[in-house]
């Protein structure tokens, strides 16, 4: 995972706190080497390589985020699309200097593989093979919450009672603080700098993700181009500056924060509605709407 | 003239006249210890810690000397000082009153840490985004 991680865990002693970061360090970089797209032994590049060819025999963490994501592909209508793969490697948001927009007709070839409903799962071997050869399986939007819910099983396994796991805008909060106050955790102002937050909650054994178009982008005669992208179009979605979602599981929030903003204010909020998520939601001009239910975790607001 | 139509009062009042009195008077003295008690406990609290552990919790805003057998510290005026210590260089006797941060004395291992419950509440422990 390209990604800044942090972990933090109340402990009575520092030895039990350093072993238990330990393991969930170890927990996820053996996540990342089954889920990384850019490593070539991790499962989910073996079932790319096999495309159109083989089943690939995976491990049963790679066998459910696979189904975290066809499942979020689902409920979304589509706006989470785990096949994104082949658009979403045309575009470069790496190159800052002299950025490119991908040919238009390649994006239209390319969206031809991607549809979600030609990963074929078999259950009862737990392989997993793309229908036609080109498909590509990008984990980028569920990966990191699927991987923040699992370092929290380990910490809780190590006998840590509260903590948080911090995968850059995916985070897992579970106890208490020692002071026996909750967390506290803010959510990033899209236009700002990385610390200025729009709002702080306070939150115990919840998950929180944040997409943003702030995150990865570029900008070409002055329109935004970032790297959340429509399934429908090959393009950036453009209803929001940045979508907070806050449940009980990371898998959840990431993949649904992603769909949320794909779908734009309108569906976003009925699949928000729909799914009783808690949602912070920063729209294109800025304005900001929240839902009933997480207006009490709410302690401060900025703007 | 004040004196007089005081003394008049006086002389007039009943029983009932004082018991009123007293009555009020208790209840603004009571109001003001109430109010006073509010404002001025507001949160900051000195933390002594010695080999890491908490032994000492004590408001800021009550005048002390505590006495830890090293070091002597002294809480005034809403701020701390260490007063006296046995440690050769005395550093942190030099580091002179303080109303935030800390004190640390190395050699006794004893740190003195000055914490606004407040604004503990405002620090945030992780950004989404």
């Amino acid at each position: 995972m390209d990604t800044i991680i942090t972990i933090t865990v109340v402990s009575p002693s520092e030895k039990e706190a350093e072993t238990a970061i330990d393991g969930a360090f170890s927990e996820l970089e053996r996540l990342d080497k089954l889920f990384s797209p850019f490593s070539f032994n991790s499962e989910i590049s073996k079932i790319n390589r096999s495309a159109g060819r083989d089943f690939v025999k995976v491990s049963v963490d790679t066998y459910n985020l696979v189904n975290a994501a066809i499942l979020a592909a689902q409920v979304s209508d589509c706006a989470f699309e785990p096949t994104i793969g082949p658009v979403s490697t045309l575009w470069d948001f790496v190159n800052k200097v002299k950025p490119q927009l991908p040919a238009p007709n390649k994006i239209k070839e390319r969206l031809a593989l991607v549809n979600y409903r030609d990963i074929i799962v078999d259950d009862h071997d737990m392989s997993i093979k793309l229908r036609t050869k080109g498909m590509i399986i990008d984990p980028g939007g569920i990966a990191k919450g699927f991987a923040a819910d699992k370092a929290v099983e380990t910490l809780k396994a190590y006998g840590i009672k509260a903590g948080i796991v911090a995968c850059a805008g995916d985070i897992k909060v579970f106890g208490k603080k020692p002071d026996n106050n909750n967390w506290l955790v803010g959510i990033r102002s899209p236009r700002g700098s990385p610390d200025d937050t729009t709002a702080v909650l306070s939150l115990t054994d919840m998950a929180l993700s944040t997409s943003g178009d702030y995150e990865r982008y570029f900008i070409i005669d002055g329109i935004r181009y970032h790297h959340i992208l429509d399934p429908k179009t090959g393009y950036c979605a453009n209803g929001f500056q940045s979508v907070t979602i806050v449940n009980a599981q990371g898998v959840i929030t990431d993949s649904l924060s992603t769909a949320v903003f794909i779908l734009g204010p309108k569906k976003g909020l009925e699949l928000v509605n729909k799914m009783g998520l808690m949602a912070y939601l920063v729209y294109a001009d800025g304005s900001i709407y929240i839902t009933e239910n997480l207006k009490k975790l709410i302690i401060k607001n900025d703007k | 003239m004040t004196n007089k139509s005081t003394l008049d009062f006086i002389k007039a009042a009943t029983i009932y006249d004082f018991i009123l009195f007293a009555f009020l008077l208790i209840l603004a003295l009571g109001g003001m210890y109430y109010l006073y008690g509010q404002g001025v406990n507001n949160g900051t609290r000195v933390i002594i810690e010695v080999n890491n552990i908490e032994q000492i919790n004590l408001p800021l805003d009550v005048d002390k000397v505590i006495d830890l057998k090293h070091l002597i510290i002294e809480i005034k005026g809403k701020k701390v000082r260490v007063k006296d210590a046995d440690c050769p260089n005395k550093l942190c006797v030099k580091q002179g009153w303080i109303d935030r941060g800390a004190i640390i004395c190395l050699p006794n291992r004893v740190v003195i840490i000055i914490k606004n419950i407040k604004d503990n509440h405002k620090t945030i422990d992780a950004i989404s985004g």
